[in-house]
């Protein structure tokens, strides 16, 4: 049972979700209360997975109860459901919230929001069973910079400018995206020196996926040195895979959310050395010992891998499903029908195809891992293979193919 | 008035959430609601016939039980109040909105309910101060007053909004409430509507300076200076009336806007009593 506290300073909005949530209520367990105060007191007294807050409240307002609650009680997730469409407003919840739904909200996309952090209660309760970590729940919310190009691209009113400011107002970002955009990964011919001519070349859906993947990798900074786990390779493998993802896409009609699938296919690993080296640490041992791939240690000793811990991540920052989707499943193509060659399909090839060809040494994941049956009988897959296979070796030859993030 | 238009979509978002939510709740109520009718249906058919109808009544008992009959028959009706009253507010604001945005058709002066056109003014501007202040108002008896009623509108909501915002950067991270009360008397030829706060009063040194062009002590993106300065010139220019104010630091400001009911007298000056 999920249980699910609604903050609203007026009664009839929380009668009326009462109402409608109503058919939720064999499976959710639902508290109401009229404002921050009477929030903090029922938090102080039961236990809840889920908190649905209003903004605009007198006395204690959303972003100041979510960022107690964030103190407080980081196991409990926060959603803001708030009438205002005011930037100002958003800005301020962005870092306390996991999720923004804006009212009117359609009772479907309010239902969506908790069943999707709900259902990743229940793969990280299963972590916790397993004695993984004790804070793991107590993730970083949405990367700044990548929430406000995600308000800036809502706005029907913005301009590419305002898109450019947001990005430069960051100084390191900026640096690291242009990095990114004038690294092979690109193709592009002459160098590009400004957000602006970036935008132009590439489009703002792929500016926005770089910049979530440059603040999401600094976002984890692992204090222990793991043995056999090196930032640097990490980086170099999640940017070969991307690679690799978005030429073979390029053959299958490609996606611009493909490149950050790729960039971000293990940033559960990160998670993961931060919050829990020891567990890593045990976990790549595993891999020299048995000479098993990392996820299926990880698997055997909790039950799950990186691959779920950061679709989790994923999925609080909101992103959409199939970069989800494509996370979670990376090492399990086979969980999920594929009618054609999709983002799970792709990911999972590039993967493989990555580690096959890296030029260091994978520990985490001995080459000559066979290719899924069902990926395989994905119509053109066999037929593709060999040209794939040999793009991805000369993509890792390249010497600046990798480049870091 | 970006602000001011994000707070009456809040205003207006709010009671269309709880209006939606309630509708969803009465679309699964009625289907519900069907069942059961058609389960008695059968029990109405049996009892025509003359025929004992034990089990189809058995199966009234369990829908009502399934669909929990008891907490519809009493949710329902309050769900419908509460809709009402939810379009009753979204109604009110756009006709508020309507009538705040008065457009003068002709040039000339028209006689207008200024107790009205007040009354509008508030609940157009009222997200601007309900988080921060209780609002009391005292209306007089007043005459219609020949005025351009939008322009004298632009002028209401300015003086309110200034009055929210003295009073924010006094409640402002505390838990306390302000207030604004807004008092409309006629006296003689004139009408004079007067708004108070409990704000932080304006120092001696800037009081010379509210009527200038551009002059400001908000912060960037909540002010551009130009709210009094215009409303001066639309009570004092146009209308032939006075623009005043009382202060005291700690305690707050009233602004006075004096206007001839006919619409026209000497132009006075606008000066601090």
């Amino acid at each position: 049972m999920t249980r699910i506290l609604f903050v609203d300073d007026e009664v009839k909005i929380l009668e009326g979700l009462q109402r409608m949530l109503r058919p939720q209520r064999s499976e959710w367990e639902m508290a109401f209360a009229p404002g921050g105060k009477a929030a903090l007191t029922m938090l102080e007294a039961s236990t809840f997975d889920v908190i649905v807050s209003d903004m605009r409240m007198p006395e204690i307002d959303g972003a100041a109860l979510l960022e107690i609650v964030r103190e407080k009680y980081p196991n409990v997730l926060r959603i803001v459901l708030s009438g205002y469409t005011e930037l100002e407003a958003s800005y301020r919840a962005v870092p306390v919230a996991h999720q923004f739904l804006l009212k009117p909200c359609d009772p479907d996309a309010l239902r969506g929001a908790i069943h999707r952090a709900t259902s990743l209660i229940e793969v990280l309760n299963s972590m916790m069973l397993a004695g993984l970590v004790g804070s793991l729940r107590d993730l970083p919310s949405v990367p700044r910079t990548y929430a406000e190009l995600r308000r800036v691209m809502e706005d029907p009113d913005s301009s590419i400018d305002r898109v450019v400011r947001v990005v430069e107002q960051d100084v390191a970002i900026t640096a690291k995206v242009l990095q990114l955009v004038n690294s092979a990964f690109f193709g592009v011919t002459r160098e590009i020196t400004d957000i602006k001519t970036a935008v132009a070349y590439l489009g703002i859906a792929i500016l926005q996926n770089l910049v979530l993947s440059v603040e999401a990798f600094r976002m984890f900074r692992p204090k222990k040195k793991i043995s056999g786990f090196s930032i640097e390779e990490f980086h170099e493998h999640s940017h070969l895979t991307a690679r690799i993802a978005s030429e073979i896409a390029k053959m299958a009609g490609s996606t611009d959310a493909l490149v950050v699938a790729g960039l971000l296919h293990d940033i559960g690993k990160l998670v993961i050395a931060e919050k829990s080296p020891d567990h890593f640490a045990r976990a790549i041992e595993g891999v020299e010992q048995d000479k098993k791939p990392l996820f299926s240690i990880e698997e055997d000793l909790i039950g799950v891998s990186h691959a779920e811990v950061g679709a989790y991540l994923l999925s609080l920052w909101g992103l959409p499903s199939p970069v989800v989707e494509a996370v979670a499943h990376h090492h399990h193509p086979e969980r999920v029908p594929h009618g054609s060659l999709d983002m799970i399909s792709v990911v999972y090839l590039a993967n493989l195809l990555a580690h096959e060809h890296a030029g260091n040494e994978q520990e985490e994941s001995p080459p000559g891992q066979p290719i899924d049956p069902k990926v395989l009988a994905i119509p053109g897959v066999a037929a593709k293979l060999p040209e794939w296979n040999s793009l991805a070796s000369m993509i890792a030859r390249e010497p600046e193919g990798a480049g870091h993030v | 008035m970006g602000g001011l238009a994000a707070g009456i979509a809040h205003e207006i978002n709010t009671p269309i959430q709880f209006v939606g939510d309630n509708t969803r709740f009465l679309q699964d109520a009625f289907r519900d609601c069907l069942e059961m009718i058609s389960a008695y249906e059968q029990v109405y058919r049996k009892a025509q016939e003359a025929k004992p109808a034990l089990q189809e009544l058995e199966q009234v008992a369990e829908i009502c039980k399934r669909i929990d009959w008891e907490y519809l028959r009493l949710e329902i009706p309050k769900a419908l109040e509460q809709m009402l009253d939810g379009i009753e507010r979204v109604a009110k604001i756009v006709r508020a909105m309507k009538e705040f945005s008065h457009v003068n058709r002709s040039s000339e002066k028209t006689a207008a309910d200024l107790n009205k056109a007040l009354e509008s003014t508030l609940v157009v501007g009222r997200s601007e101060f309900k988080y921060v202040a209780d609002l009391e108002v005292d209306y007089g008896a007043l005459p219609p007053v020949m005025c351009y009623l939008g322009d004298l509108n632009q002028v209401f909501l300015n003086l309110l909004i200034n009055a929210a915002h003295a009073i924010g950067d006094v409640v402002k991270g505390t838990q306390e409430r302000g207030r604004i009360v807004v008092r409309t008397r006629q006296d003689d030829d004139y009408v004079e509507i007067s708004i108070s706060d409990s704000g932080t009063g304006i120092p001696a040194g800037v009081r010379e300076k509210i009527f200038d062009p551009f002059f400001t002590t908000k912060e960037v993106g909540k002010g551009t200076g130009q709210g009094l300065t215009l409303a001066r010139a639309i009570v004092v220019e146009k209308h032939g009336g006075s623009l005043t104010f009382e202060t005291e630091i700690g305690k707050g400001t009233t602004f006075y806007v004096r206007l001839p009911v006919s619409g026209s007298a000497e132009p006075r000056e606008a000066v601090a009593k």
